[in-house]
């Protein structure tokens, strides 16, 4: 695992929802600094056990050094923040005023379309230039499909080009929005666009607009620049997926993203494969054989092993047929949730162990 | 009596032309949790009860293909006599909701090649988000194509997404007053807070976190859209012993495991009735096979 670790400056965890990502991005980075690595982790939405465990429950945003863990420090990224604050960085004071109060703005950021994927690959970038760290790790959000992930920044800069910024944003043109657009087709699209929302929300667009044109230079910078960043040598792609057969299929179009993408999957981690009891089991102590109950809890552990190794057959099947084309490491379902530093800890050595029996 | 007469031929209208509209479910929760097997599981029992019913699947991927084993797009593929299955995706609806405000096809098609609408459709906030419960609230509005059916499933987004899915109209319905864009903002936070008109299920699984989120977004969905969720309690294990009658054999590992279990549950479940919230409980079915799963869960469905 080390010379993953190692051989990358950036690794991005990414899957569905309640995969692992973020448990796994911080064991990721325990492994790392315990192998003499400075490496941040940048967590999304950590649960509120890790993110104490971790000290930066009280510090939103922040990078900070994870006392338990020489080498090891953590942020949490928090999109809404991040982004008010790249807008106070960009713009005068007046004028992010003016962006803030404006209501679509409020829905940009606090939607999840877009803004979160951006903010976390923008400060991932800062964190990046900062040459403080050796490797750093990205958990990402949940997304329904991992290329949306990555176009964020993209979608978010086409937003911004001249042509759409210039389209609404003409401070003189109070007067007749439509008709200063001479050309017909346009002068359709204008319409259609006003008819369907109205004048009211066509005006708020344009205020939007008139505020964020000063920002498209910025955003234009750096989405390029992460673009560049993800796509090096030096930026590999971890996948986090259950055990499932439809998130095994997942995993499967995943990787075909990536490769359309051309961007570098170094991992696919299948998380919680088994319960850890059903890996080397102890057998039952002959005194408890005339307890009644006893029969009915072999019984049980005749059905929960049964249902385990089916679905041992399924995946085995499965993943011969995927062709899966980078190391895939199975981690067991722990038997507490992975929240405290020990936890992660072991969840680190588990993960090396796995991965030199790869 | 002549009001009577006219309520009376009202009704038989409404009856006659299927515009009764559809009872709406949105099924959401933490991700990976089931709800898209719960979905699955209280469509089919709606239609094995008669009711004609729409299950269905929102962005661009679709996940009940590997349920029903057939491709599925917007057009409606029959499951059986009273189950259809859809997808419907963002920019699609709103092609539909621009079709039904701008008549002429060839000025949507311009609209949607155009450069700087693109941009817009992509990234814009809220516009795909109001599209999508634009459509499926478009039965009870009666806007747009018919949705001729008596029950519309909808396997939503998981917590995040989901609430931005809400906010979309009820945040514009305040911000954008006026205009077209306004009126469709109310009317469809008006049908989706209305308890008689959509109900909506957080899913969560015995686990803490799946758990503490699903109770921030019901609490959330209380505030916002001033209506109460039930909560579906997935993947609950019936377990023929009690965490006291395992007791004894702490010492093993997989009593150890099951203890650990019963505990998680009784736990979830105080969690969730503190809040005196309504919970279904469906159980943990030890089959990998996603045809009797769905049968077996919405037996379960249809003894509540
Ligand atoms: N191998 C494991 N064994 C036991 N519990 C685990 C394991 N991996 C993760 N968990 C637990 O599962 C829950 C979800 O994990 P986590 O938050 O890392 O997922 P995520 O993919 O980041 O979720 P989200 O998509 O919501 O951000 C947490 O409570 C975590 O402690
Ligand atoms: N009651 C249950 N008993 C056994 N397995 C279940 C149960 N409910 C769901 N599952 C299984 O759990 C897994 C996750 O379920 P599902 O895909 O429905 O979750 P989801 O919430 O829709 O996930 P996502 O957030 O990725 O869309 C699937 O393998 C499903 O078959
Ligand atoms: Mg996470
Ligand atoms: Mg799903």
């Amino acid at each position: 695992m080390i010379d993953l670790l190692r051989d990358h400056k950036v690794l991005i965890c990414c899957g569905t929802g309640g995969v692992g990502k973020t448990s796994i991005s911080a064991s990721l980075g325990v492994l790392a600094a315990r192998n003499g690595l400075k490496t941040l982790v940048l967590t999304i939405d950590p649960a509120q056990r890790l993110a104490q465990s971790l000290g930066i429950e009280k510090a939103p945003g922040g990078d900070v050094a994870v006392s338990a863990q020489a080498g090891l420090s953590a942020a949490m990224v928090d999109a809404r923040l991040e982004f008010d604050q790249f807008v106070l960085g960009a713009l005068d004071k007046g004028i992010a005023k003016g962006l803030f109060d404006n209501r679509l703005y409020q829905q940009l950021v606090s939607n999840l379309s877009g803004s979160q994927e951006f903010t976390s690959l923008a400060r991932l970038l800062q964190s990046h230039r900062s040459g403080h760290y050796d490797l750093i790790i990205l958990d990402t959000p949940p997304t329904q499909n991992a290329v949306d992930f990555l176009r964020a920044p993209e979608r978010l800069y086409a937003l911004f080009q001249d042509s759409v910024v210039g389209w609404f944003a003409n401070p003189e043109a109070d007067e007749g929005w439509i008709k200063r657009t001479f050309h017909h087709g346009t002068r359709l699209v204008t319409g259609a666009l006003e008819s369907v929302t109205g004048s009211t929300f066509i005006q708020e667009l344009r205020d939007f607009f008139g505020h964020v044109a000063h920002l498209k230079d910025r955003i234009a910078k750096i989405s390029q620049d992460v673009s560049t960043l993800i796509h090096s040598e030096d930026c590999g792609f971890i996948l986090v997926t259950g055990f499932d057969e439809t998130k095994l299929r997942e995993s499967l179009e995943f990787q075909q993203d990536l490769q359309n993408e051309k961007l570098r999957l170094r991992a696919v981690v299948v998380n919680r494969w088994f319960p850890e009891w059903t890996q080397g089991e102890r057998s039952w102590p002959e005194s408890w054989q005339g307890n009644p109950d006893f029969q009915v809890l072999k019984s049980l552990h005749t059905q929960f092993a049964d249902y385990f190794k089916q679905r041992q057959v399924v995946f085995d099947k499965l993943h011969d047929q995927l062709g899966v084309s980078v190391p895939v490491i199975k981690l067991p379902d722990f038997k507490n949730s992975v929240q405290g530093l020990d936890d992660l800890g072991r969840m680190a050595t588990v993960l090396e162990e796995k991965w030199r029996s790869k | 009596m002549p009001q009577f007469a006219n309520t009376y031929i009202w009704l038989f209208v409404r009856r006659a032309s299927s515009w009764e509209g559809s009872v709406i479910h949105l099924i959401t929760g933490k991700g990976g949790v089931g709800k898209s097997t719960v979905a699955a599981s209280l469509a089919w029992k709606l239609a094995a009860a008669g009711r004609k019913t729409l299950l269905v699947e929102l962005g661009e991927r679709s996940y009940f293909r590997h349920i029903f084993g057939a491709e599925i797009s917007v057009n409606p593929v029959f499951i059986n006599s009273h189950l259809s299955v859809s997808r419907w995706e963002g920019e699609a609806c709103l092609r539909e909701y621009i079709q039904h405000f701008v008549k002429v096809e060839k000025v949507v098609r311009l609209f949607f090649d155009n450069k700087v609408m693109k941009a817009l459709v992509h990234a814009a906030p809220a516009l795909k988000e109001l599209a999508l419960l634009g459509k499926i609230t478009s039965g009870p509005r009666r806007v747009g194509p018919p949705l001729p059916y008596d029950e519309l499933v909808v396997d939503a987004y998981s917590t995040g997404h989901f609430r931005a899915l809400w906010r979309a109209p009820v945040g514009m319905a305040e911000a954008i007053p006026f205009g077209p864009m306004g009126d469709q903002s109310r009317s469809i936070s008006q049908i989706i807070k209305d308890p008689a008109q959509t109900q909506i299920y957080v899913t969560v699984i015995p686990e803490e976190l799946p758990v503490t989120e699903g109770l921030e977004l019901a609490r959330d969905i209380q505030n916002e859209l001033e209506q109460t969720p039930k909560i579906v309690l997935n993947r609950w294990l019936e377990s023929p012993l009690t965490a006291e009658q395992l007791r004894p054999f702490a010492g093993h590992d997989f009593a150890a495991y099951l203890g650990q279990i019963l505990d998680r549950q009784e736990g979830a479940l105080a969690q969730i009735q503190t809040r005196g919230l309504t919970v279904l409980k469906l159980p943990w079915v030890f089959s990998d096979a996603m045809a009797e799963k769905v049968r077996t869960l919405a037996a379960r469905l249809e003894a509540v």
